[in-house]
C-alpha cells in the first residue's frame, strides 16, 4: 500500500513537472532535472538547513568584511603580521550569529502561535 | 518540500493555497540568497584587496648584537627591581659579578641593552659605565674583582611614554614583544604594559596560519554553493509560477 502510494506520488510529481518543463528553456529543463534528482534534492535540503542558511551567510560575510578591513588597516599601518585565519574565524562567528538569529526567530514565531 | 507540495496538487486542489505559501517562502529565500551573493561579492572584493596588497612585515634593520663572551671564572647574576612596568616608570637592574677564585681578576664587564632600548631610555649607570649606542652595550672597562669578592653595578632606565606600538621584528623575535629581556649570566624579563593595539598583534600571532590558497578555495566553494542555491530557488520559483498558472487555466 505504502509502495503504491509512493509510486502514485512520484507519478503525480513527474506528470506535473513534465507539463511545467514545457514552458522552460533547454538549460532550465536540464537544471530542473538536476535539482529535482532525489540525491541532489536531499543534499540541497541538508545544505539549505545548515551551511547555506542565507542569513548566516549575509551576517558572516558582513562581519568578515568588517573584521578583515579593520585588521588589514592595523596590520598595514603597524606592519603587524596577519595569520590569515582571522578571515575564517570572523566569517564563522558571523555565520553562528546568523544561525542564532534564525533559531531565535523560529522560536519566537512558534511562541506567538 | 517542493516535491511534497507539487505531487499533492493532483490529489487535492485544496493544496493550491499551500503551493502559494510555499512559493512565497521560496521567493523570500531567493531574495535572501541574492543579498548573500551581494554580501559575498563585497567581502570577496575586500578580501582580494588584502591578498593583493599584503601588509609589509617588519624586519629590524639593526643587527641583533651578539652576546659578549663572558669570563668563565667569574659568576654573573642580575635582577630587575620590578617585574612589570608602565610608561614613565623606572626600572633598575642590579648586576653582581663574583670572583670565586683565589686570584684577582681584571676584565671588561659588558651588559647588553639592545632589548631595553626598544621600550626604555637608559637614565643612569653606576661606576662610570660607558654606553655604546652603536652596539647597544654598557661597558665597565678593566674591572678588577678581588678573590672571593664581588662587584655590584646598577643600570636604570625609564620606560618610554607613550610605549611604542611598533611590530615585532621577524629577524629578532625578542624585539618589541612587550617584554624587556636582559641576559647577564641569568636571563630576566620585565613585562611592559603595552597599548591595546599590541594585544591585537599578540592575538594575531597566536592564531593558526591559513595560507591564502586555502582562504580563496573556501571562499569560492561558499560563493559557488550560494550561487547554485540562488539559481535553483529562482528556477523553483519559476516552476511554481508556471504550475500555478497551469492550475488556474485548467492546464493541470
Amino acid at each position: 500500500m505504502a509502495l503504491l502510494k509512493k509510486q502514485t506520488i512520484q507519478h503525480s510529481f513527474t506528470t506535473t513537472m513534465r507539463d511545467a518543463r514545457k514552458e522552460l528553456g533547454t538549460t532550465e529543463v536540464i537544471f530542473s532535472h538536476l535539482i529535482h534528482a532525489p540525491i541532489i534534492a536531499h543534499i540541497g535540503t541538508i545544505l539549505a538547513a545548515t551551511l547555506l542558511r542565507p542569513r548566516s551567510l549575509i551576517i558572516g560575510s558582513i562581519s568578515a568584511t568588517i573584521a578583515i578591513a579593520a585588521i588589514y588597516m592595523i596590520t598595514h599601518f603597524y606592519s603587524y603580521p596577519s595569520s590569515g585565519s582571522e578571515v575564517a574565524i570572523s566569517f564563522a562567528a558571523g555565520w553562528i550569529v546568523g544561525l542564532l538569529y534564525d533559531g531565535t526567530a523560529l522560536l519566537m514565531s512558534r511562541f506567538r502561535r | 518540500m517542493f516535491k511534497k507540495v507539487v505531487s499533492q496538487l493532483s490529489f487535492s486542489p485544496a493544496t493550491v493555497e499551500r503551493v502559494a505559501d510555499y512559493a512565497r517562502s521560496v521567493r523570500q529565500r531567493q531574495r535572501l540568497h541574492g543579498w548573500a551573493i551581494v554580501a559575498l561579492i563585497v567581502f570577496g572584493v575586500v578580501y582580494g584587496i588584502t591578498l593583493a596588497f599584503p601588509p609589509e612585515t617588519a624586519a629590524d634593520p639593526a643587527h641583533t648584537p651578539e652576546q659578549p663572551v663572558l669570563n668563565h671564572t667569574l659568576q654573573y647574576t642580575h635582577s630587575p627591581d620590578i617585574t612589570e612596568a608602565s610608561s614613565d616608570q623606572s626600572i633598575t637592574w642590579g648586576l653582581v659579578i663574583s670572583n670565586p677564585s683565589n686570584m684577582p681578576i681584571t676584565d671588561d664587564i659588558w651588559f647588553l641593552t639592545d632589548d631595553i632600548n626598544h621600550y626604555a631610555d637608559i637614565t643612569s649607570i653606576s661606576d662610570s659605565g660607558i654606553v655604546s649606542d652603536s652596539d647597544h652595550r654598557i661597558l665597565w672597562p678593566d674591572t678588577t674583582i678581588a678573590p672571593g669578592g664581588s662587584t655590584n653595578f646598577t643600570v636604570t632606565a625609564r620606560v618610554h611614554s607613550p610605549i611604542s606600538e611598533k611590530a615585532g621584528q621577524l629577524n629578532n623575535p625578542a624585539s618589541h614583544d612587550c617584554r624587556i629581556t636582559t641576559t647577564f649570566g641569568t636571563t630576566e624579563e620585565v613585562a611592559i604594559n603595552c597599548p591595546v593595539l599590541k594585544r591585537v598583534e599578540a592575538i594575531l600571532q597566536q592564531l593558526p596560519a591559513v595560507p591564502p590558497a586555502a582562504g580563496i578555495t573556501g571562499y569560492i566553494i561558499i560563493f559557488s554553493l550560494n550561487l547554485i542555491a540562488y539559481i535553483s530557488l529562482r528556477l523553483r520559483s519559476k516552476e511554481l509560477r508556471i504550475i500555478r498558472t497551469q492550475l488556474n487555466t485548467g492546464g493541470l
